[in-house]
């Protein structure tokens, strides 16, 4: 019996973020809320569809964000040691249905991921671009009162006047 | 040193696990008090740190998870297993972020998290869930596919 670990690789997200900003890089933080809010959501899903018996199997769900330079993307855990048998009643237990179940939730979010993620990508880089411009016009001794590109996408960049851009419906 | 904080709402002997309503007045919690904290985990100095390398990373690293069987003791488990995460502090400020976090929570979500949680669980109370026995959770090994490269 096993717990499982159901990693998903946004590479289509660190290939555009390559081409829009040159080289990999870190994510920041408005990239790893948007990241977030959809796992906490696939995951949501997940647990709702979930067989329930104890809801020990259930409740063990948890998940990690990835966000680093070369790795985009989140790993979906359950550390109870029989979620990888947990089936419908009735129904058989191969193929597993952790391994049908959880990817069949990432796909039906994949699409819109994937584009509010990049739009996020748009909105870093535009920042970043604004506070190197800054930083290199500024007057030798007061670079260091201007933000390093660590420092913007250390911050988050939204206003409540100026909420995350979402795709048109 | 990683820090993980355990909530438990004693509600007493409840004797079952939380039902569907309940739970998800629970996970409605956890995510809000989650997001309060990866909204507090950011504005980091990053001094010296060398531009290209690791960032944000104790912020991807909070995880948690809410118990709603054993014993009829609601949990929200909250986790950060990076090493370093209860010696972060924002520049100025002598008390650790979590210490300032786990304050805020203690004074101002626990409680409000106990209260819609009691009043769900009253609301409840006619229609019972039959009490289930519970197994062991954990302790062998992790089947891990694939990745599912998008």
């Amino acid at each position: 019996m096993a717990g499982i670990e159901y990693p998903v690789r946004l590479q289509s997200v660190e290939t555009y973020l390559v081409a829009v900003h040159g080289s990999a890089r870190e994510l920041g933080v408005d990239e790893l809320d948007v990241l977030t809010g959809y796992v906490e959501q696939i995951v949501d899903e997940v647990e709702n569809a979930w067989p329930l018996d104890t809801s020990t199997s259930r409740d063990a769900f948890t998940f990690l964000v990835e966000g680093h330079a070369g790795r985009i993307g989140f790993v979906i855990e359950n550390d109870t040691d029989y979620a990888s048998f947990v089936h419908y009643a009735g129904t058989p237990a191969e193929p597993e249905l952790w391994t049908t179940l959880i990817p069949a939730r990432v796909n039906a979010h994949a699409a819109s991921l994937i584009a509010d993620l990049k739009l996020a990508i748009d909105d870093t880089e535009r920042v970043l671009a604004e506070h190197a411009a800054a930083r290199a016009a500024a007057p030798r001794g007061t670079k260091r009162d201007h933000l390093t590109a660590n420092q913007v996408l250390a911050r988050s960049w939204r206003t409540a006047s100026a909420p995350r851009r979402t795709r048109a419906a | 040193m990683p820090i993980s904080t355990t909530t438990t709402i004693d509600f007493g002997d409840l004797g079952r696990r939380l039902s569907s309503a309940e739970r998800a007045v629970l996970v409605r919690h956890e995510r809000r008090i989650m997001a309060k904290i990866r909204k507090r985990w950011r504005d980091w100095e990053y001094k010296n740190r060398p531009e290209g390398a690791p960032i944000n990373v104790s912020l991807a690293a909070w995880k948690s998870r809410v118990e709603s069987t054993e014993g009829g003791r609601p949990k929200l488990i909250i986790e950060n297993h990076k090493s370093y995460v209860t010696h972060v502090h924002h520049a100025g400020v002598v008390k650790t972020e979590v210490s300032l976090i786990k304050v805020e929570l203690d004074d101002v979500d626990v409680p409000l998290m106990r209260r819609d949680l009691s009043e769900a669980i009253a609301k409840a109370y006619e229609k019972p869930v039959g009490r289930k026995e519970l197994g062991g959770r954990g302790g062998a090994g992790t089947a891990r596919a694939a990745d599912l490269v998008l």
